[in-house]
């Protein structure tokens, strides 16, 4: 008995500390936005598009990767044409000095990686501090998270790419990384590097996986968006441009440059590491494989079950209700449903009209627009009735 | 398309910021020498702009802002990537400007005669 009320005392403690937290992140998160509608309006608030701002990089991703790609030699044996190095350093170094603004495309590539990995992490921050994840959401929040985890490591494939003494480090760090999984490890270390060591098919491996890999991110958007009416994936063109200038601003500040071709005789220790990319690597030098492999696939398990574990510390979304007997089936409510939440359905026997609006419970979001849609009074969410409404509107009202 | 006033004088900014990309275009693929291929040079001699082009060409500061940038190689192209910065970001602040009137709410319905 005495356990048991302790147990709901240290709930009530948890359930208050993490509403508090979120009050207090939503809190901030609007004030944010606030302040940037004040500066340059809320229809070019860039926060406003922080789902379409990664999808936007991805298409820059896409065109930039096309050259890349028209030039790239996923080879490192050193081979010679006509007393000339061609390999994937070298094709690289290519593409950089001698093509006509090769160095800005592959800059544009690099940053836009980072860009998108950046307004990701905005976006699943916001949708987590703003409570806009959970319920009928949770489709879109475990695609974001497949997504993100797709994403780093499309993003470390291409830093494999370059072949540098980074690459060769990189590479050599995730087969021991593998090698060091139980049962699966070896196979997965066959499966990386397209055979048992380091060769020409390791790379054209990396370039699949980082193309291919890329192409499948579309289909993972698919189902990102499956149930959304009017997603938001387009930013308004001045965001766009805005954007689009600061990688180039970011190109020409920093501009991309490679390492010491990777040496397969060499154990280069020291690299430079991209935080957007390759923290997974920092964290990998600074502690043993098992608590590493514990640790990320933790993270990856807690970020994806999310919506669950809160489910009994965030108060509910009470789904709207049809009032059978004054709805007429006009489908009103189903066209404005933003989340696809109401379904018609055949009116039951001896009904004046021939559908019936119904609510699909996991997918209502209790926004309200059904209950406004309607021109009967035939629908409602049970936490404000219309009445209620309606009162509060006219107080609002005479008040002004 | 075009309405009034407004619209051909975004026109003319538009035709003006793709001729002057375009112009230099050239004068980034020869490396931000100040060197000119001979059509361009007679194109801003003609019109009297070659001065600035020699000076931008030269200009120690400018150079120097670019080489210290880690840029090795082809300077003339991230010269070119911090002009058209400018070229795009000034676009994105007319657009906003031009487009701040289409903010007002606008779902009003017609009222049907």
């Amino acid at each position: 008995m005495t356990s048991s009320v302790q147990n709901e005392s240290n709930d009530n403690w948890l359930k208050q500390g993490y509403n508090h937290f979120i009050d207090i992140a939503n809190k901030i998160t609007l004030a944010i936005e606030d302040g940037i509608n004040i500066a340059v309006t809320s229809k070019y608030n860039p926060l406003y598009y922080h789902g379409a701002l990664p999808q936007f990089y991805l298409w820059v991703l896409f065109l930039s990767g096309l050259l890349l790609f028209a030039y790239y030699v996923p080879t490192i044996d050193n081979a010679y044409l006509s007393n000339r190095l061609i390999n994937a350093w070298t094709s690289v170094q290519y593409i950089t000095n001698s093509i006509p603004f090769g160095g800005v495309i592959r800059g544009i590539h690099r940053y836009a990686g980072d860009a998108m990995v950046l307004f990701i992490f905005l976006h699943a921050i916001r949708v987590w501090f703003t409570d806009r994840y959970r319920q009928y959401r949770w489709i879109q929040w475990v695609s974001g998270v497949v997504l993100l985890l797709m994403v780093l490591f499309i993003g470390q494939t291409g830093y494999y790419l370059v072949w540098d003494e980074r690459s060769l480090l990189l590479t050599r760090m995730t087969v021991s990384a593998l090698e060091a999984l139980p049962i699966i490890g070896a196979p997965l270390k066959a499966w990386f590097l397209n055979g048992d060591t380091i060769t020409n098919l390791t790379l054209s491996n990396f370039l699949f996986i980082h193309i291919g890999l890329s192409f499948a991110l579309l289909f993972v958007l698919w189902l990102h968006y499956v149930r959304m009416t009017r997603p938001v994936i387009t930013p308004p063109p001045a965001v766009n441009f805005v954007l689009v200038g600061i990688l180039l601003l970011a190109v020409f500040l920093v501009p991309i440059t490679s390492g010491k071709m990777a040496d397969l005789n060499s154990q280069p220790n020291t690299y430079e590491v991209d935080w957007f990319f390759l923290f997974n690597y920092w964290l990998m030098s600074h502690m043993s494989l098992a608590v590493f492999w514990v640790s990320m696939t933790a993270a990856a398990v807690i970020a994806t079950i999310l919506p669950w574990l809160v489910k009994n510390v965030s108060p509910p979304v009470i789904p709207a209700e049809v009032v059978i007997s004054k709805c007429t089936g006009c489908s009103l409510c189903y066209r404005d449903c933003p989340y696809q939440a109401i379904e018609m359905v055949p009116a039951p026997a001896g009904s004046r009209f021939k559908l019936l609006a119904t609510v699909n419970i996991p997918r209502c979001s209790s926004c309200g627009i059904c209950v406004g849609a309607c021109a009967f009074d035939a629908i409602d969410l049970p936490q404000l009735p219309d009445a209620n409404v309606l009162s509060e509107i006219k107080t609002f009202a005479e008040a002004k | 398309m075009i309405k009034g006033p407004k619209d051909i004088l975004i026109l003319i900014l538009a035709l003006g910021a793709l001729a002057v990309s375009i112009v230099f275009l050239p004068w980034s693929e020869l490396g931000f020498t100040g060197n000119f291929p001979d059509w361009l040079s007679a194109v801003t001699n003609y019109f009297g702009v070659n001065k600035i082009f020699a000076e931008l060409g030269t200009n120690k500061d400018l150079i120097s802002l670019v080489k210290s940038s880690d840029a090795q190689h082809n300077l003339g192209d991230y010269a070119y990537s911090l002009f058209l910065f400018g070229v795009i970001t000034a676009s994105a602040i007319a657009i906003v400007l031009v487009g701040k009137e289409d903010n007002a709410e606008k779902t009003v319905l017609e009222v049907k005669k």
